[in-house]
């Protein structure tokens, strides 16, 4: 008897880890070439349209595509249009839709299968990102006409896009020369209407069809497959058959992933810069030294559209309380200590990486000393200051060394904890003081930037400290004229950016950089200013 | 007591126990509304992200109804719910009662999984003791994960796996749901395994001093027997009693490990969820878990007659 239940108890114990131990396939079973890629958080949903959250984007950006879209060096570059040409003075844009792409096959085609995208197919799609149902409406909202009417449910129609051949007529309700530089971003991207008609438990969830090198294979929120799109219009240069997105929220357990070899490529978080890297990476570096535990990997760095700041409630807080402590903060501590050096410190608010823009230098702008000044060109001015913070973007731990910069010059900082929505709803009700808060610009040009984030048109959203001055509307109106050439008029960009650090209705405190962890052997790894790893490129060995 | 007179018994606790779960569900519901609407910040503000238009916020308000009136609202949630009806999901708008079910279907596995670790583990434990006693300095040993946080557990050994054997155990990437993967799993199973092994332990210490054991003993029954009819049997009620309340206790844990092993399900679901004010996914989740766990409850109470007849009568 005694044996017996021995014997019954340890067969149990057998089978159940045979069972366990048989069921875990290896990853590395699948022969064609395949990429994991681990990722920060889980992936709910991939309808280009209702994405608030950069991480989905960047995940949707590899199935479906644009009309156009950045290169290496951040320039604008056609997509699913093919060419374009706009009237004299760039209000209306006729936009040529690439011929014979073909979106990724689906049952929602019908017994074809599948079907060339169209003109119509375009102008749908921005239809839709302009409807009062998408967040990111408001890049386009009062740009192309009739968005208003069209949001209120007034008309049915959009007057702005229209369908004419093969193109798209795009009219906007003022001249805007740069009017495709703000379209790059994959929030734009173009949908076929049969999929989204399966409707949203199935489009997005289970099913995303796009024109993309890669086709969505399966979707579950901690891991998303894709598939090589064998029809894809564009000749790329990667060998990656089989993408596997594999969420991995704590940094932690993600790095050890990469080293024990289950995913093959990260984003490398700000937080563990110290513990990867040999030496922070200076400013120009392309890439980090890492440490030896690290040998087999190789990381890679790549500026992009963001920043992060401290933003004040331009009516509520003096001037000379602004312009004090944007002199007295220390960027260059900030950028060490925050992004580990991945931050460029910088004054302004333009990024890195756009195109032919220089920042402004440190050293003419801040120090104690220049701070000290300001305070005392206004005694009145009051020497606290309520800094709001979130749980996200390090907020509390860039406002609690700012604090400690500030009390050096004599400016008492509080800091009040809330969530993101708290601060936000705190801003919009002109409750706040001072937030710290980052920006992922949409926008992939200078003038775009400078007028779409700090023009009284675009308060209270995203314009959020309600920034407003005659003068920078007279700035505004210069930035919009085009050069004959069509680059960028860099002494009037500089003229902008160099009133907006002296009114300091934010403080800019670097402009960030991306930084990739991967295998080595892992090839042609870069990531565009709108902070987009094009899959398409990588080679894997 | 009659057989008619027994089923009215059984037919009054069934009633009573209905009426109780019904009201402290429709207190939950209550509740979870009240915090939701005290919370600071516009729902529709934050699906939509700080940089989205004031109308777009203002449509969506009125998409979700946030626009009227609070009784109103509140009648109409828990119309809803009766109906088994939660709507949709604020943040993309798609089905409540699919994606909670789905989540709660992973979770619920998870669970069960642990707790059926966990059950065997301490099992076998104490019966290792029971046959070689000297074995007994195991005992405080297994019951000291009990103060071991599982965030903490859940980290270390999921570093500990990836680094050394990335081959055994899958950490992530698990895309079914039953079985669910087994490091999470064992991990959940860590802290029920540690508190049965403790009260199923004191539970047969006291039980070998009774009368009923030294008699067993005295006829001389061979340990296993005594195993199986002195300790096992008379403790069967309170394993299952231990084991469905280390059951709702795992699926409250499964809040973490499915964060740190980024598991999709209902703790992942309801995190998110809270973060984005997604009421009518919570109030999804808060149903549908606590319908569960009010059949598990009246599962149980119907169980302990067939297994103790003194609970009968």
């Amino acid at each position: 008897m005694n044996k017996r239940i021995i014997a019954i108890l340890s067969g149990v114990a057998m089978a159940a880890a045979l069972f366990f131990t048989l069921r875990q396939r290896p990853d590395s079973a699948d022969a064609r070439k395949s990429l994991v890629v681990g990722v920060e958080s889980d992936v709910i949903n991939l309808d280009p349209m209702k994405i608030v959250e950069n991480l989905t984007l960047r995940v949707a950006a590899q199935v479906c595509e644009g009309i156009v879209t950045l290169d290496k060096d951040n320039r604008l570059v056609p997509a699913l249009v093919e060419s374009w040409s706009a009237n004299a003075d760039s209000s209306e844009w006729k936009l040529s839709v690439r011929q014979g792409v073909k979106f990724h096959p689906n049952q929602c085609f019908g017994p074809a299968g599948s079907r060339e995208m169209n003109a119509e197919d375009v102008a749908y799609s921005l239809r839709r990102v302009v409807s009062k149902e998408s967040p990111s409406a408001f890049a386009l909202a009062g740009v192309i006409e009739g968005v208003a009417d069209y949001q209120s449910g007034k008309t049915s129609e959009l007057s702005g896009i229209r369908v004419d051949g093969s193109s798209v007529i795009v009219k906007l309700s003022k001249p805007d020369p740069l009017f495709l530089y703000r379209l790059t971003s994959p929030w734009f991207a173009v949908v076929p209407k049969e999929a989204v008609a399966l409707g949203p438990d199935v489009f997005g969830r289970t099913t995303l069809i796009g024109t993309g090198p890669f086709k969505l294979a399966s979707r579950q929120d901690n891991e998303v497959r894709l598939t090589r799109n064998p029809n894809y219009w564009k000749k790329s240069a990667g060998n990656i058959e089989t993408l596997t997105f594999r969420v991995l929220k704590t940094d932690a357990i993600r790095l050890a992933e990469l080293r024990g070899g289950k995913i093959s490529l990260m984003r490398l978080p700000d937080a563990l810069v110290n513990e990867v890297a040999a030496s922070k990476p200076a400013p120009t570096d392309s890439s980090i030294r890492l440490n030896p535990a690290f040998g087999d990997f190789s990381a890679t760095v790549h500026p992009v559209f963001n920043s992060h700041f401290l933003g004040f409630n331009y009516q509520a807080v003096p001037r000379a309380l602004r312009r004090a402590v944007s002199k007295a903060v220390r960027r260059a501590e900030l950028a060490t200590t925050i992004t580990g050096g991945l931050g460029t410190p910088a004054v302004g608010p333009l990024p890195i990486g756009l195109r032919g823009y220089a920042p402004t230098p440190l050293a003419d702008w801040e120090s104690a000393e220049k701070a000290n000044e300001e305070l005392a060109a206004d005694p009145a001015a009051p020497r606290t200051l309520e800094i709001l913070v979130h749980e996200k973007d390090s907020s509390e731990q860039v406002a609690e060394l700012i604090q400690s910069q500030l009390a050096a010059v004599g400016i008492t900082a509080t800091i009040t904890r809330l969530d993101m929505n708290g601060v936000i709803d705190r801003v919009l009700k002109n409750k706040a003081q001072c937030f710290v808060l980052s920006f992922e610009y949409v926008f992939s040009t200078p003038e775009l930037i400078l007028s779409g984030f700090f023009s009284p048109a675009a308060i209270p959203v995203p314009n959020l400290f309600g920034f407003k001055d005659e003068r920078f509307d007279g700035l505004l109106a210069d930035l919009a004229k085009p050069t004959a050439d069509g680059t960028p008029n860099l002494p009037v960009i500089r003229q902008v950016e160099d009133f907006l650090v002296g009114e300091a209705p934010a403080v800019f405190f670097y402009q960030k950089r991306s930084a990739v962890l991967a295998r080595k052997g892992i090839e042609g790894v870069w990531i565009s200013g709108n902070n987009i790893l094009p899959f398409e490129d990588v080679r894997v060995p | 007591m009659s057989a008619t007179g027994q089923r009215s018994v059984t037919v009054f606790r069934v009633v009573r126990h209905a009426a109780y779960s019904a009201s402290l569900l429709f207190g939950a519901l209550l509740l979870a509304q009240i915090i939701f609407e005290a919370v600071p910040g516009d729902p529709a503000r934050r699906v939509l992200g700080p940089y989205a238009s004031q109308e777009s916020v203002v449509h969506l308000r009125h998409e979700l109804g946030l626009d009227r009136p609070l009784a109103e609202r509140i009648g109409a949630n828990i119309l809803g719910a009766l109906r088994f009806d939660f709507g949709r999901s604020i943040i993309d708008g798609r089905g409540v009662r699919l994606e909670v079910m789905e989540k709660f279907t992973r979770t619920f596995s998870l669970g069960l999984q642990a707790v059926a670790i966990a059950a065997a583990l301490a099992l076998a434990l104490l019966a290792l003791v029971h046959f070689v006693p000297r074995a007994a300095f195991l005992l405080p040993v297994a019951r000291t994960p009990s103060v071991l946080p599982s965030f903490l557990s859940a980290v270390l050994l999921a570093i500990v796996a990836a680094l050394w054997l990335p081959a055994v155990f899958g950490s992530s990437g698990s895309s079914r749901s039953f079985p669910a993967p087994l490091l999470p799993s064992l991990v959940a199973a860590i802290y029920p395994a540690s508190v049965l092994v403790a009260t199923l332990g004191a539970r047969w210490t006291s039980l070998r001093s009774s009368p009923h054991y030294r008699t067993a003993r005295a006829f001389g029954l061979g340990r296993s027997q005594l195993l199986l009819n002195a300790l096992l049997a008379p403790s069967s009620p309170a394993i299952l009693a231990l084991v469905i309340g280390q059951l709702s206790l795992v699926l409250f844990a499964s809040l973490v490990v499915e964060i740190i092993f980024s598991l999709p399900g209902t703790g992942t679901l309801m995190l998110a969820s809270i973060q984005a004010n997604d009421y009518p996914m919570l109030q999804g989740i808060l149903i549908i878990n606590a319908l569960v766990f009010i059949a598990l409850h009246f599962l149980a109470e119907s169980l302990y007659p067939v297994l103790d007849p003194r609970v009968a009568r």
